[in-house]
């Protein structure tokens, strides 16, 4: 998968989580969106990990890289 | 995009209300040098930085002024808990309480609501690098005016 159609996963993770979660938080007892939610948290977190071993961290709580500080490395996300 | 982290990044634990202190540090949420004009003042020159370090550096700073805006904002809900009418009264609070009661409400001590005209972003560099000087020296006026304030 290019960087592209990975980040466009990615989004759609992040997206369809975010959702969830808004509505969790007004129906916090709501079993069949938790269990939505663990799945979609499960699918992101994959998602993220492959991004992130393939092109650099996605927060600074994340840097790896053995060859120095890759945080402030191009593109950001209104360059494209 | 952003993710919110539920914890403070210093914590405050305020024992006694005071209600007069609150009015000034409020300055420090919707003042002219604030921390909702520092955010967004370094969270909008990004954009055009022509240096990743710059936008790094912008990015990372543009965000822990939302974390220290956060603080601000504990620190005045918890001075103005638990008064009664007349301590809101006599401690000066009562202008601020008709309009928001304890209401975190992003206002200057003066009482001028915040306003993107306290900040600039010219997409010039060298001008905004320079505005950013400027306006992170202006922390340094304050601190005389919270002497003594330490642990309220």
């Amino acid at each position: 998968m290019d960087r592209d159609t990975l980040l466009r996963r990615l989004m759609e993770a992040d997206f369809a989580l975010h959702e969830t979660v808004l509505y969790l938080d007004t129906h916090p007892k709501c079993k069949r969106a938790y269990e939505n939610y663990k799945q979609m948290q499960k699918a992101r977190e994959e998602l993220a990990e492959q991004y992130r071993k393939r092109f650099g961290p996605l927060t600074y709580y994340e840097v790896r890289s053995t060859d120095g500080w890759n945080w402030t490395d191009y593109p950001w996300p209104w360059q494209n | 995009m952003w993710i919110y982290d539920k914890k403070l990044q210093y914590p405050v634990n305020i024992k006694t209300p005071n209600a007069a202190l609150a009015k000034l540090i409020i300055s420090q949420f919707g003042g002219p040098d604030g921390e909702l004009g520092a955010s967004m003042r370094y969270l909008s020159q990004r954009y055009t930085m022509p240096y990743r370090d710059v936008i790094g550096i912008l990015t990372d700073v543009g965000t822990e002024e939302l974390a220290h805006m956060e603080i601000v904002c504990a620190i005045v809900y918890q001075l103005t808990r638990n008064l009664t009418p007349e301590q809101i009264k006599e401690q000066g609070f009562d202008a601020y309480f008709v309009d928001h009661t304890t209401g975190l409400y992003p206002v200057a001590a003066s009482g001028v609501p915040w306003n993107a005209y306290t900040f600039q972003s010219t997409g010039d560099a060298i001008a905004d690098i320079t505005e950013d000087l400027a306006a992170d020296a202006t922390t340094t006026k304050e601190q005389p005016l919270f002497r003594g304030a330490e642990n309220p």
